[in-house]
């Protein structure tokens, strides 16, 4: 069965009202953001006005792995080192939930406020951080705002997709592929595909040898290479002439990895683009 | 070197190097179907042709070649040099043969052209073998080739990472055990393709100086008298040394010990002529690899283990035995 990705907006809008009333209680508005993760980021040109951005990670400016690098603009960068977050004095840091422990425990010491985002393992994850993100930043209606797009995209009326469902792997550099207990293999699971990292026992995921692979034939290759023009040995193991064989012989999709790697309202085109493929 | 050449050891050796292939081409993450393999000859598209064909074919043949390169290698460099520690991994020529490899590599060049992969692994390698030859000296004592060979790995070592840093891959820096330990895994026909050449040239400057190296087991002088141009000669073993492991470690990497354990092995087998310790140890090293390259398979086939885990697991020990043993008899 398909899991439930409707996003139950009452009980949403209420966590968002809690956690603007908890935060808004406590501390003024914060005017001068610094974010050093690429994931909080994205969330944070999301929702918060350039002007109370005073720094993002460089990585949010790169368009290759960042979907919003457009929104950067003269927004200074950061490489997530102590020294550059304090000479922007910050008001709040965002950080994500595995950034470097001993950045944020340094950053806390010296009284700055950190702030850490969780991850998301699921589609309901995702509306829960961008909810969480909004009320840290006291943006409610923005965050509502896209999180009724997200709903409006994921089309929660829609059927749930027919049994057998066709099996799908997620094949990255290394052979790396996730299972269930992450966020591409929930945005699989929404599409309608089952999972061969899941068939595998692979839950949060595994490196699938390729013999493995081409053994199991999977109805659909999803080749997650954000840079396929970079050579190391990690994308070599893509363009093994046994696998372009296989992938040549079956369906074969390509994703912009951007789309699944934060939990931003992109993982609903993600899923949305799958299932134009079914 | 006492001993006298056992007739045996070739046909044993050639024996060993079957049945190791054999195994090696059987293990891995499946078991092979056989007749599944046979039957289907013709029939296009079976799994277990497509697995043995593409995947764990030209593995085997990888794993064979490169221990061939580095047992040769190595015995060449120990009868150069006249010393049995000059390994090409323990001196540093296998450290710098993957620093040229991963520059060649990682900065885009090796897609301009097949050839310059090997290339740069040769380039690098060459750099390595001269260095350790000027540094250690010409009648080199044991400590003074160790110490060079410490300090020609650390600084390869550290500008392989030094490279991978200043890589915009993402994926580079964790290849750094890649580079370090060897693997030959996930290899394809086209690292066989573009390796053959140059280690061919290689076999063919090294397997071609027996005689030369058996000249110089009298010294430099005495390999004069009996007419061989010392220099020529000498810069002869050094290319074939760059070609095969800079070929070698190029598309598996440095996988060590090699070309130290193997000629120690192969030496009171063969008697005291280094020239005859070339051909059987190319074949043993051959062998050596291809019984790793099973066992990293056998024993974790999810997660494999680097081939240099399991051939520093063999070597590491019999260092440590051969140091003893020096010792010993030095006292």
């Amino acid at each position: 069965m398909i899991p439930s990705v409707k996003l139950d907006r009452r009980c949403l809008w209420l966590t968002l009202l809690i956690l603007c009333y908890l935060c808004g209680g406590r501390t003024q508005a914060a005017e001068r953001i610094v974010s050093i993760n690429l994931c909080t980021d994205q969330l944070l040109l999301l929702l918060a006005p350039v002007e109370r951005i005073s720094s993002v990670s460089f990585m949010a400016a790169n368009p290759v792995y960042s979907a919003y690098a457009e929104r950067v603009g003269q927004i200074p960068l950061n490489h997530a080192r102590v020294e550059e977050i304090v000479a922007f004095d910050p008001d709040l840091v965002l950080a994500y939930e595995l950034s470097d422990r001993r950045l944020v425990r340094l950053l806390r010491e010296l009284g700055y406020r950190v702030e850490l985002v969780p991850g998301a393992k699921s589609l309901e994850d995702v509306a829960t951080v961008i909810a969480h993100t909004a009320a840290l930043l006291q943006q409610p209606a923005a965050g509502a705002e896209l999180l009724a797009a997200m709903d409006r995209q994921l089309d929660p009326g829609r059927a749930a997709p027919a049994d057998p469902r066709p099996l799908a792997v997620i094949y990255a550099p290394n052979g790396y592929s996730p299972g269930a207990e992450t966020l591409p293999g929930a945005v699989l699971e929404a599409a309608g595909f089952a999972n061969l990292s899941d068939r595998l026992g692979n839950q949060y995921g595994a490196v699938i040898p390729l013999e493995q692979l081409l053994r199991h034939q999977p109805d659909l290759y999803i080749i997650d290479d954000q840079e396929p023009n970079m050579n190391s040995l990690a994308q070599k193991k893509l363009r093994h002439p046994a696998l372009e064989k296989n992938i040549a012989a079956s369906a074969t999709a390509r994703i912009d990895g951007r789309l699944w790697s934060c939990p931003t309202p992109m993982v609903a085109q993600a899923v949305a683009e799958l299932r134009d493929l079914r | 070197m006492r001993s006298k050449p056992r007739w045996w050891l070739l046909p044993f050796l050639v024996l060993a190097l079957l049945l190791a292939f054999l195994l090696d081409l059987l293990s891995g993450p499946f078991p092979l179907k056989l007749s599944e393999v046979f039957s289907s000859g013709a029939r296009k598209g079976s799994v277990d042709a497509l697995v043995l064909l593409e995947i764990r074919l030209p593995r085997s043949i990888l794993a064979g070649l490169v221990g061939a390169c580095l047992g040769l290698a190595g015995a060449a460099m120990q009868g150069l040099l006249r010393n049995p520690l000059a390994g090409p991994g323990l001196v540093g020529v296998s450290n710098c043969a993957a620093l040229g490899a991963v520059i060649t590599f990682y900065f885009g060049f090796a897609g301009l052209a097949w050839y310059l992969l090997p290339l740069g692994g040769l380039v690098g390698a060459a750099l390595g073998v001269m260095l350790i030859f000027f540094l250690a000296g010409r009648e080199a004592s044991v400590l003074g080739l160790i110490l060079a060979g410490v300090a020609i790995n650390a600084v390869a070592s550290s500008l392989i990472s030094l490279a991978l840093n200043f890589s915009e891959n993402p994926y580079a820096m964790s290849e750094i055990v890649y580079w370090l330990l060897g693997s030959v895994a996930d290899s394809s026909i086209r690292d066989v393709a573009i390796a053959v050449p140059f280690m061919f040239a290689g076999w063919l400057c090294l397997l071609g100086s027996g005689r030369f190296l058996d000249a110089l087991s009298f010294g430099e002088e005495g390999a004069q008298s009996m007419g061989f141009n010392i220099g020529r000669q000498r810069a002869f073993i050094i290319v074939g040394v760059a070609l095969t492991v800079g070929a070698a470690v190029s598309v598996s990497g440095n996988v060590g010990f090699v070309g130290l354990v193997v000629p120690h092995l192969i030496r009171p087998l063969v008697g005291a002529e280094p020239g005859r310790l070339l051909l059987p140890s190319a074949i043993a090293g051959a062998v050596m690899v291809l019984l790793a390259d099973a066992a990293v398979q056998l024993l974790s086939p999810q997660q494999e283990l680097k081939l240099g885990v399991v051939t520093a697991l063999v070597g590491g020990p019999f260092f440590l035995w051969l140091v003893y043993r020096m010792r010993h008899e030095a006292v």
